[in-house]
């Protein structure tokens, strides 16, 4: 028996199923037409292999998500080609224009990530861009176009390696704060020459560099921000953050946050509820991989993918690390990843974006992952690895943990790629959520999500006042025949990537859920009752939810 | 004759025993070395995980600080009291972690010496916090180039040490480890030599009984057939003389009785007399023939004066004359000379396999086949009847049809099944004396 034949002879019972979960390609019939733009010369710059970042937002407020691609630049004395970030605006029939230019957004910059968030409550999405050198807050003034606030709001004079960021209201003041994740101390200036084969120079790994602090931004109401990073007990200039995640791990109903770090201790954060913040991550069990040691961490994204209540937690990490899936056990967490099916298929891989999403709506969050080495030469090595890698796609199957279905979601998805950022979110609005994928060097892709399972979703999107108008840090409760699902709103999770804030439960054949609970920044708690499957509502604070005429 | 069932049983129960504490003993040898392993392997690679974190801890400790000394800082000097207290809490939990784990490895003082370094580091960390937090940035970056500095050289220099110690032990523990392997191993070869030899001795013991009981068993056997083979011989015998003297003895009487019977009749022509002299002489007549014919059954004359096919031919006509079973008979091609000795045999076979179909058949014909085939004389009885019954009782008729085939080096297969009954008789072709002594 060969061994293809027996590999295919193991795999049947698997092709044999229905694939649960169909993404289909439609990158060129959407006019994406976009290439990353790392700024590769051959001198191997360390932020060239991290990028980019990608984002699915309304940004003019139509009802029909729009995309933004965040882009590199060639670096200085490199200079070959203009590179912008991308703004896509949504056609309404599948296709998207770009209106980089227009919107204000054809500025040149190294950018890594991007965060989507409406920190001055005027009910337009405002973008924030993080980047090698200075980070940049983009206003959206409403009328299509976005405004570099950047000086302005007091964000201005910090020279960084800025990673992934989100928006929350740590204080719960109304007023979205920021959360910037930094990588490290690097400049061109400073790189150091890593090789993977000993021959050829190749990206290092962040050891060879010193961590930078992570930073808190406190919101002034006032449009502009003060650094309260050392006293909110934040400041942690040994971290190397590059995933930050946003959840309530101790249920206060004030928002912790997770951060990813590269070859350091991962942190969680427990909010004191006085603006302050204690670090708990060895406590909690998610420091180090269950065998004690620091993993490469790189995106995160935290749901109840059990159905426990409480909000479990993925982290993607390098390749001989596995990736880490902790679950709640008591008063801890315990990376179960093996068990849970997660582990072995991520071994030989490197990943990035992950995210959790109900991508077939069966009630069951599934797993979404990107892989991509951060060097062409690990081929180089003879490791089981190569720089383009196939994603995961984690179905979960319930109390059987999940299973990888990437290979039968579609051979346009299961294609090797170099991926980064990972964005859900329904562009089509037909009721599930799409993928939006960047590719470091490569194109951003976008996948069509074509599960015909006859499954049906319920979507919320929650609007603040007095809690901050995007409702980050409100927690739902769904409850149907099936029981309980539980959601947060919240922005960051993944790697260098925002996705839509609406709240998408999938119901499987259910016609309707019974009960829906909200549990509001402000502290107000509401509940609507018998709510219909296949529809989009809003909750607007204090009102009761309606059905918008589209989704 | 003792049963072998028991010594078989008890061979078979002392086999499994041995194969059970074979089985048992490297069970435990497995879970004796996991444990061991776990015990002192795991503990020392968790150990040493341990130390490693500490120094770890140490290394961000000794970043954090040359950082805090800093020319041109982003944040305040108290901005580090978080990481500090962070690094405070994870090398506490590392500390007291190793210190679980490496119980009873290490000298007390030792540690106290580490907690002593380690409470005067923090005391300084505290003081210089407290210095900055007053705006006093000058002493407190005294306190951390006088005190924590060197503190934390010494901290580095105790837990070098400790790798190098946990090293050693671990060095040890694998030859612990090693050494309980080749022990296992040993015994394992030992105990496997024991296990082997006790089941050929077994085995042999339980051989040399069987042969015993084999060898008692052909004795009997051979007894049962020379039994068998004098019953009849004595048989044979005794329906010999029987014959003789039913056919010489009252034979002659009941001739000369029917010759004076003839001749009374002719003294009274005529009279009642006469009529009654016919019927007396018919009656003598009937017993003649019935005495000759009982004389020929019992010692068919025609057996030995005519041979094999000749007996066997008048034996079915007899049969069919007297039961009314018509008989389908497929004789040999060529005559065949058999051996007197053999021939008596297979007549009284043939004569028992129909005397069978006439009892229990229930039938109204049967076939009979006799021929020579590759040296051997087959002789074939089947019919269409309703078969022996399964678990019926052999009779004697039956049993002294096989011993007749086992004394002419025959064998007798007896097939029954609803539809019927085959009787088939092989016995290797002996010919006459006269044809095979010249």
């Amino acid at each position: 028996m060969t061994r293809r034949s027996l590999l295919a002879a193991l795999a049947s019972p698997l092709l044999a199923q229905p694939a649960p979960v169909r993404l289909t390609d439609v990158t060129a019939r959407a006019g994406l037409g976009f290439r990353h733009n790392s700024g590769a010369f051959g001198a191997k710059y360390l932020p060239e292999t991290m990028g980019p970042g990608c984002a699915f937002l309304d940004y003019d407020q139509d009802g029909w998500l729009d995309i933004l691609l965040v882009n590199g630049s060639d670096w200085p004395g490199h200079k070959r080609t203009r590179s912008t970030p991308r703004l896509l605006r949504n056609n309404r029939d599948g296709t998207f224009r770009d209106v980089t230019r227009e919107a204000g957004l054809d500025t040149e910059l190294y950018g890594l990530g991007v965060t989507v968030g409406d920190f001055d409550n005027d009910g337009y999405p405002d973008l924030y861009i993080t980047a090698v050198g200075q980070n940049r807050l983009f206003h959206n003034n409403g009328r299509g176009r976005f405004v570099d606030v950047t000086q302005s709001s007091g964000l201005g004079g910090r020279e960084s390696f800025s990673t992934s960021a989100l928006w929350f209201d740590y204080d719960r003041d109304g007023y979205l704060d920021l959360f910037v994740c930094n990588y490290v101390r690097w400049s061109p200036g400073q790189d150091v020459r890593c090789s993977l084969d000993g021959k050829l120079k190749s990206y290092c790994t962040p050891e060879a560099y010193r961590g930078a602090t992570c930073w808190l931004f406190r919101n002034r109401r006032d449009g502009t921000f003060e650094d309260v990073t050392a006293g909110s007990g934040l400041f942690d200039p040994s971290s190397k953050s590059l995933g930050a995640a946003l959840l309530d791990f101790d249920q206060d109903g004030w928002p912790d946050l997770f951060v990813a770090n590269d070859t350091q201790p991962n942190k969680i954060y427990r909010n004191n509820r006085d603006g302050t913040f204690r670090e708990m991550a060895v406590r909690q069990g998610v420091a180090f991989s269950e065998d004690g040691r620091v993993r490469a961490g790189m995106g995160v994204d935290a749901a109840d993918f059990a159905r426990t209540g409480y909000p479990g937690i993925a982290i993607t990490n390098f390749d001989n690390e596995m990736m880490g899936l902790y679950e709640r056990s008591g008063e801890a967490y315990t990376d179960r990843a093996l068990p849970r099916g997660v582990g072995g298929p991520s071994r030989d891989r490197l990943g990035f974006g992950c995210l959790f999403g109900d991508l077939d709506l069966d009630g069951h969050l599934d797993l979404i992952v990107l892989n991509g080495h951060i060097d062409d030469t690990v081929r180089n090595v003879g490791r089981r690895t190569s720089h383009a890698q196939v994603p995961h796609l984690f179905h979960n199957d319930g109390p059987g943990g999940f299973r990888d279905i990437a290979p039968l979601a579609g051979p346009d998805f299961a294609a090797p790629k170099i991926g980064r950022g990972l964005a859900l979110g329904d562009f089509d609005r037909d009721g599930d959520l799409d993928v939006l994928v960047t590719t470091n060097g490569g194109p951003a892709y976008l996948y069509r999500n074509d599960t015909g399972a006859g499954h049906q979703s319920i979507r919320f999107r929650l609007r603040g006042g007095p809690s901050n108008r995007d409702a980050i840090g409100a927690v739902l409760h769904l409850f149907d025949a099936s029981g309980r699902q539980t959601a947060m709103v919240k922005s960051g999770s993944s790697y260098l990537s925002a996705s839509d804030l609406a709240l998408t439960f999938g119901l499987g054949r259910s016609p309707r859920a019974q009960r829906a609970v909200v549990y509001w920044p402000s502290g107000r708690q509401q509940e609507a009752r018998d709510l219909a499957a296949g529809r989009s509502y809003l909750w607007i604070e204090g009102k009761a939810p309606e059905v918008l005429t589209s989704r | 004759m003792q049963s072998p069932t028991s010594r078989l049983v008890a061979g078979l129960a002392f086999t499994l025993l041995v194969i059970s504490a074979y089985a048992f003993y490297s069970l435990r040898s497995v879970w004796r070395l996991r444990d061991t392993q776990t015990r002192i392997v795991d503990r020392n690679r968790q150990a040493s995980t341990q130390l490693l974190r500490i120094q770890g801890e140490l290394n961000t400790l000794g970043l954090t600080v040359r950082e805090m000394l800093d020319e041109k800082p982003d944040y305040p000097l108290e901005a580090w009291q978080a990481p500090l207290r962070r690094v405070r809490e994870n090398l506490d939990d590392a500390l007291r972690r190793e210190a679980e784990l490496s119980a009873g490895m290490r000298a007390p003082q030792q540690s106290q010496y580490l907690a002593a370094t380690l409470a005067e580091f923090w005391r300084a960390a505290a003081e210089a916090m407290e210095a900055a937090r007053a705006g006093d940035r000058a002493r407190a970056l005294m306190l951390i180039r006088n005190s924590l500095q060197p503190g934390l050289a010494s901290l580095h220099s105790v837990t070098a040490r400790w790798l190098v110690d946990s090293n050693d032990e671990e060095a040890r523990a694998s030859e612990q480890v090693r050494a309980l392997f080749s022990e296992i191993e040993r015994n394992a070869y030992i105990f496997l030599a024991l296990s082997l030899a006790l089941i050929v001795l077994t085995s042999l013991g339980l051989i040399h009984s069987n042969r015993a009981l084999f060898a008692q068993l052909g004795a009997l056997a051979e007894q049962r057939s020379d039994l068998a083979r004098q019953l009849i011989a004595t048989q044979e015998s005794t329906f010999r003389s029987i014959s003789r003297d039913l056919h010489d003895e009252f034979g002659q009487i009941l001739t000369a009785l029917g010759a004076l019977l003839r001749n009374a009749r002719k003294h009274a022509p005529g009279s009642a007399f006469e009529e009654k002299t016919l019927e007396a002489s018919t009656i003598v007549q009937r017993t003649l023939e019935r005495i000759r014919s009982l004389s020929q059954s019992l010692q068919p004359v025609i057996l030995e004066e005519q041979g094999l096919l000749a007996a066997v031919e008048w034996q079915l006509a007899g049969f069919e004359r007297h039961t009314g079973i018509a008989v389908r008979y497929r004789g040999p091609r060529e005559p065949v000379e058999v051996r007197a000795s053999q021939a008596i045999h297979v007549f009284r076979i043939l004569q028992e396999s129909l005397n069978n179909v006439a009892r229990h058949a229930q039938v109204g014909e049967v076939d009979v086949m006799l021929r020579v085939e590759n040296a051997r004389l087959i002789l074939r009885v089947a019919d269409q009847g309703t078969g022996l019954r399964e678990n019926a009782p052999q009779g004697l008729g039956l049993a002294a049809m096989r011993e007749r085939a086992g004394l002419i080096d025959g064998t007798l297969d007896i097939v029954s099944k609803g539809g019927g009954t085959v009787v088939t008789l092989s016995a290797p072709l002996a010919l006459e004396e006269a044809l095979v002594e010249p």
